[in-house]
């Protein structure tokens, strides 16, 4: 089973989404990026990743906006931009609900964008419907 | 930098070819006489010939010869008085082009018989034309045939007539005429002073009285058939040089004329000796003509010191404006420039006089600046206004705003442009400032809305996993601890929220256009009910249409409908009502529920953000909603209030326009 990289800087998000997660009933390894930068050297085994194998992808990567040093759109032109990394499927999870973020991420080549709510049920139902997805439901392309 | 330009063209180009009478500067007055004029003198003129005409065949003398002893008026001269007067009325410029060639035809007739007649004169033969229609047996030694100055009179007048046409040389006409002039004004002479040069020169018959006073009235309008050139112009010039042509030249022809007889008259009942006749003839015109000469010369420096006046006035006005002023000639150059001009951009007037407009422009506004500059000079613009930059002497950017406009002669030729130059870098800055004290608000609430979601998140979701521990679950006071916490946290995103919702409508940039208001509402009120989850009745007027901005008027309508909604929950048959009254500017758009209402009481904390006239317990809410519609109806210039009773229903009603 492919892990799922969860790219997310804060501490309350990152530990709710993964009770979220485990509820959902996924058990996919999840993969705590704490910044972009981090994220991309996961993604293409650089840094503190040197030597992982870079054929192995995530199943779904869950990208958070607001991230310090590299943001989470310079990320997703990252991923976009690679020939490995193309086709990686990346769900966009944030808090905002502005229209250019929504816009910015699909022209940049999101597969979907999901607001973070407020209220935790809610979020729970969110994030257990999106894993659900990307790891039961979506066929990935054939490496 | 975007430059703004303003072209404003208030009015078309004024035309131009405008009417040859103002284009030579003509007194207005007078020159709308002259059509007039010159059909009297025509008229009279031809009634002359026909009369004299009539008088031969009729055989009455006293017609063509006023009294007897005075030479007679021949049949050759009333047929030409008869064929010039015809020819003046046709030329008349009033009567057209076609008209004026039919004119020039008749014009030969006095030509001809002036020329022939000479003939006659010089050859000493005879042609057959003097006694054609009628016997002059009174005719003397060359009977019917008209005395020479008649004749050489004719064939100038005919000459006269002839070059009026518009094509002929400018002056000729008026030259021809002046020198007939001269002639017929001997003739009034000889027999004025009983001149015997005149009179009865070599035999040959001298000129009647009738056909001297008829050439005076046929001359005075063929003078007057081209005013706008020559002396005439300047007769009729609406300026200093016409007024002083007027009174000076009639005045001293008619002074020399009396002093002339008068000196002669008196002469003749022996008062005084010739020469003593002249003595005082030549003072009596010397003094009246200084008289005159004075008088007018002193109306005219009143005049012209008045004007000088004038000048310096505007002079001052314009160098000492706090207004930058320039006149900058057609390739550019600034020929004046007044001190604000200088002091804007850096440069002595010395220097001004020497630099272009384009020399000191910023070179990204030179050809937006140029371009208007060509559409000025083509007549497409009467003037223009542009935001541009000027660079100052030292190398900075003068941000200025220039209105310019083009003088143009009396015949529309362009001759220079007027410059207003307006110092707006202050302006200019403020304008920036406030532009990115905006985006700096805009960023500012975006991250202010995105940051504080987190935290929230987190309360909300700890403390439903706190609510699953064990030992909390079997708790009930703990379970509703932490149900107070997560409440807090929700109501507190629904803050942020509605805040963010506020900021929104604040910053966002108004654009109108028609909106199917009835769509809109249907749409904005399915997804609330279907979150509301409950059965409400909806009508809405079809075919509601409103010229406002999409975006903020479904927030408006998400706001009310919301409100309405919110305040019919505890009604079992809730309605919601959306309509429409009036037209046009006043057209009043309204949301009514038969919900709980409010007390009108309070009706003026309605609209105020955080004041709420339920109580939480009651309804929930943040006092923000309605606030927010009311900075949405502000934004589109138009009002809205709220009406109410308890326990009946409210109904909100706004327009989206100034009345």
């Amino acid at each position: 089973m492919n892990p799922i990289l969860l790219v997310e800087d804060t501490r309350s998000d990152e530990m709710l989404t993964l009770t979220a997660l485990a509820s959902g009933g996924i058990g996919n390894q999840v993969v705590v990026a704490r910044d972009g930068a981090e994220a991309l050297h996961y993604l293409f085994g650089t840094g503190p990743y040197a030597g992982r194998d870079t054929r192995q992808l995530p199943q779904v990567v869950l990208l958070d906006l607001g991230l310090p040093k590299l943001g989470g759109l310079d990320v997703l032109r990252e991923i976009r931009a690679d020939p490995q990394t193309r086709h990686l499927p990346v769900v966009v999870l944030t808090s905002s609900s502005e229209d250019r973020d929504v816009i910015a991420s699909y022209k940049l080549g999101a597969n979907s964008y999901v607001q973070k709510p407020v209220h935790f049920d809610e979020f729970m139902r969110a994030v257990a419907e999106l894993g659900l997805y990307w790891v039961l439901v979506n066929r990935r392309p054939p490496p | 930098m975007p430059v703004t330009p303003e072209p404003s063209p208030r009015s078309a180009a004024p035309g131009l070819t405008p009417a040859a009478d103002s284009a030579a500067g003509l007194h207005p007055r007078l020159a709308a006489l002259i059509p007039s004029v010159i059909d009297l003198a025509a008229a009279a003129t031809a009634l002359l010939g026909a009369g004299v005409l009539a008088g031969w065949l009729a055989h009455k003398p006293a017609i063509t010869q006023i009294l007897p002893g005075l030479p007679s008026m021949k049949v050759n001269t009333a047929l030409a008085f008869l064929a010039s007067g015809l020819a003046l009325g046709l030329l008349n410029p009033r009567r057209g082009p076609a008209a004026a060639r039919a004119g020039a035809a008749l014009a030969v007739i006095p030509l001809l018989i002036g020329a022939l007649t000479l003939l006659e004169y010089g050859t000493g033969l005879g042609l057959g034309i003097d006694e054609w229609l009628v016997a002059d047996p009174l005719g003397g030694v060359t009977p019917g045939r008209p005395s020479p100055i008649t004749a050489l009179t004719f064939l100038l007048t005919g000459g006269a007539l002839l070059a009026a046409l518009p094509r002929a040389p400018r002056l000729l006409s008026q030259g021809l005429a002046s020198v007939a002039a001269v002639l017929a004004l001997l003739g009034l002479l000889g027999y004025l002073y009983d001149a015997g040069l005149i009179r009865n020169a070599r035999g040959f018959t001298s000129m009647a009285v009738h056909t001297v006073a008829g050439f005076h009235v046929l001359l005075g309008g063929v003078l007057l058939l081209r005013p706008e050139t020559g002396f005439m112009r300047l007769l009729l010039a609406d300026d200093a040089g016409g007024m002083i042509a007027r009174r000076l030249a009639p005045t001293v022809v008619i002074v020399g004329v009396l002093a002339g007889w008068a000196g002669l008259q008196a002469q003749r009942i022996g008062l005084v000796d010739a020469n003593s006749a002249v003595a005082l003839l030549v003072t009596a015109v010397c003094g009246f003509v200084v008289v005159v000469t004075l008088g007018t010369a002193s109306l005219v420096s009143r005049s012209d010191r008045a004007l000088r006046t004038q000048q310096e006035k505007m002079q001052l006005s314009f160098r000492h404006s706090a207004v930058g002023s320039a006149i900058v000639s057609l390739d550019g150059r600034f020929d004046a420039v007044n001190d604000a001009l200088c002091a804007m951009v850096g440069y002595s007037a010395a220097e001004m006089t020497a630099l272009k407009f384009q020399d000191i422009t910023h070179p990204d506004d030179l050809a937006m600046d140029l371009d208007l500059v060509a559409r000025l000079l083509a007549g497409e613009l009467s003037s223009y206004q542009l935001q541009k930059r000027y660079l100052h002497k030292d190398g900075r950017v003068v941000w200025v705003r220039i209105s310019v406009a083009l003088a143009r002669d009396e015949r529309g030729a362009p001759q220079h442009f007027i410059v207003q130059v307006e110092d707006i870098t202050q302006r200019h800055q403020a304008q920036e400032d406030a532009a990115r004290a905006l985006r700096e608000l805009e960023s500012f609430s975006y991250s202010v809305a995105h940051d504080l979601r987190a935290p929230l998140r987190a309360m909300s979701g700890f403390t439903r996993l706190l609510e699953r521990r064990p030992a909390v679950a079997a708790d009930p006071q703990a379970r509703e601890l932490m149900g107070l916490i997560s409440d807090g946290a929700a109501r507190m995103g629904k803050l942020i929220d509605d805040l963010l919702q506020l900021s929104r409508v604040e910053r966002a940039e108004f654009r109108r256009e028609p909106v199917d208001l009835t769509a809109l509402a249907g749409q904005v009120f399915a997804r609330l009910v279907r979150d509301a989850g409950r059965d409400v009745a909806f009508e809405v007027e079809p075919g509601l249409v409103a010229e406002a901005d999409p975006g903020l008027l479904r927030i408006a309508l998400e706001n009310l409908l919301g409100n309405a909604l919110k305040y019919t929950r505890q009604r079992a048959d809730a309605r919601i009502t959306v309509g429409a009254t009036g037209s046009g500017r006043t057209r009043t758009f309204f949301v009514r529920d038969n919900g709980v209402g409010f007390d009108m009481a309070y009706a003026g904390k309605l609209f105020k953000p955080f004041q709420r006239l339920h109580s939480p317990s009651e309804f929930e809410g943040t006092g923000i909603g309605l606030a927010t519609v009311q900075r949405v109806i502000e934004r589109h210039g138009g009002r809205i209030s709220g009406e109410g009773r308890v326990g009946e229903g409210a109904t909100f009603t706004f327009t989206l326009e100034a009345a």
